[in-house]
């Protein structure tokens, strides 16, 4: 179960990176605009863009690993989650609207930018990629990234 | 391989974002400060500590990396191969000054110790797709 302060980050302006790889051990990585946890706390739907989902979908049919990096790009808080897809399929139109509202919060903490720099990419169509999350990590930059977080716990 | 273009997505204005894959074919995703320019087919990346990433390109040599210029937010994606270590020399001695100078900007001077450089092939390149 994802402790609930760090759901509460990842449902704020934060940018996420998925990995995945290939029969042969080839990693690929990809971006994904917006992520939602399940009320259980122990399923989480990243959003992937369609223009950049070719290979991780290629991957994700051979196997079911996905790793998901969420990070805070001014702070750059991160953490990682680690577990198995259970579905891949387009995202709803709430979900788009979702989207709409991370880029607003993006916007909004990267303000030093010329808004065009955020607003400019392109996030929809997008596929919702659900895993469960069997392993998560503190990511942030600095000697500790790595640590496991205690998916244990309650709160 | 690598185009002029793509020279100012790896001056650590903004960090860069790495998978990699351990042998047993689970995937690491975590961002780095700088992915260095070193020719037209080689970057660096800083072995800073004995991270998962560390681990995992010494027994699986294959990663991927997506860089970004810090000006436009253009990002580019690269799969590379680890080839080498350098614990010394020049490339080693300009990645610790500037690996420095990033955690001095960021209130993290001195955590951010060079153990060696770490040289990668890079097997493909390309633009992103995300801005059309």
């Amino acid at each position: 179960m994802i402790p609930e302060k760090i759901v509460d980050f990842m449902h704020g302006g934060v940018l996420s990176w998925v990995g995945t790889r290939d029969a042969r051990l080839r990693p690929a990585l990809t971006w994904a605009f917006g992520v939602r946890v399940g009320s259980a706390r122990d399923e989480i739907t990243a959003f992937v863009p369609d223009v950049e989902i070719d290979q991780t979908r290629s991957n994700l049919s051979l196997n079911d690993l996905v790793a998901l990096n969420v990070v805070q790009p001014i702070t750059h808080e991160a953490y990682q989650f680690k577990g198995k897809l259970t579905g891949m399929r387009p995202s709803t139109e709430e979900e788009q609207a979702v989207q709409e509202i991370l880029r607003a919060k993006v916007a909004a903490l990267l303000i030093m930018f010329p808004p065009e720099l955020v607003t400019g990419f392109i996030a929809a169509p997008s596929t919702a990629v659900t895993f469960t999350v069997e392993e998560a990590f503190v990511q942030t930059p600095g000697p500790g990234a790595g640590r496991p977080l205690d998916l244990s716990a309650g709160s | 391989m690598l185009p002029d273009e793509i020279k100012p997505a790896m001056l650590g204005i903004v960090p860069s974002t790495i998978v990699t894959c351990s042998l047993a074919g689970v995937p690491n995703v975590t961002e780095i400060s700088q992915v260095w320019y070193v020719d037209e087919d080689h970057v660096a990346l800083s072995h800073q500590f004995f991270n998962k990433t560390h681990r995992n390109v010494r027994e699986n040599p294959f990663a991927a990396v997506i860089v970004r210029d810090g000006r436009t937010f253009q990002e580019w994606y690269l799969e590379i191969q680890y080839d080498h270590s350098e614990e010394s020399g020049p490339l080693f001695d300009k990645m610790d000054i500037e690996l420095e100078a990033i955690a001095s900007m960021t209130g993290m001077s001195g955590v951010f110790k060079l153990r060696a450089a770490d040289v990668y092939r890079v097997l493909s390149v390309r633009k992103s797709k995300s801005r059309g």
